[in-house]
């Protein structure tokens, strides 16, 4: 499984908890299988995504600190979950 | 997860809208339970006629809906959530009535307590439509009983 971006969901500026909705709602519309790549610079993002990724069974592929935030990669999960 | 609504404040109502929020889009199912001075949260507004003397003064000096929550602390006579409602909308943040609408977009329930209508005399027609219905301990507790969480605020 390739892990080039599907989709793109910009969070920058949003802070908690609208990024996680959004990724939500981003997700709900997407394939299983299929990478959402999400911008944030809401500090919490980093910790608030990679809690949301595991509860909710949507790999996080990565998470990088960036000069303008943070970058995730998350894949949509096969349980049908979002 | 469920929620017990019972300060009626701006500051906790943004609290228990963020949790309640973050936790739908985690998949949890949510319950929120207004009640007491929480009920002010979900009414329509203010509400005078067909009301006895007690219940009139209650409504003037009790909040019309979740737009006119005092702060917990620094209300000074309603400047205080003005300025933190400035504040918030310069930094980005999201109102407390948008948030609402997400959690109800995210199928949040939100409950009103009955015994707390009956003694304030609120009735159905008072509350806003989202608004899932008017239901007493043993209903909510029926629902937290199966929740892993469970939030007094």
């Amino acid at each position: 499984m390739n892990n080039n971006e599907n989709r793109r969901l910009d969070c920058l500026g949003d802070f908690c908890p609208i990024p996680v909705v959004k990724a939500k709602l981003a997700l709900e519309e997407m394939s299983p299988g299929e990478v959402l790549k999400v911008l944030a610079d809401d500090p919490a993002a980093e910790s608030d995504f990679s809690a949301w990724c595991e509860a909710t069974g949507n790999p996080l592929l990565k998470s990088e600190k960036t000069e303008e935030g943070f970058v995730f990669l998350i894949r949509k999960g096969a349980g049908g979950r979002t | 997860m469920t929620i017990i609504f019972m300060s009626g404040t701006f500051d906790k109502a943004m609290a228990a809208m963020i949790l309640a929020t973050t936790a739908a889009s985690m998949n949890l199912e949510v319950t929120v339970f207004f009640t007491f001075w929480g009920l002010s949260f979900l009414k329509k507004g203010k509400r005078y006629r067909r009301k006895p003397l007690l219940r009139r003064m209650l409504e003037l000096m009790t909040p019309g809906s979740m737009k006119g929550l005092p702060l917990t602390h620094l209300n000074m006579l309603g400047v205080g959530p003005a300025m933190m409602k400035a504040l918030m909308k310069k930094s980005g943040m999201a109102s407390l009535e948008e948030l609402f609408r997400t959690a109800a977009g995210l199928g949040v329930k939100f409950y009103a307590c009955s015994t707390s209508c009956s003694v304030m005399g609120v009735e159905e027609n008072d509350l806003i439509p989202e608004t899932a219905g008017t239901v007493g301990a043993a209903t909510f507790l029926g629902e937290a009983k199966n929740s892993g969480i469970n939030l007094f605020i």
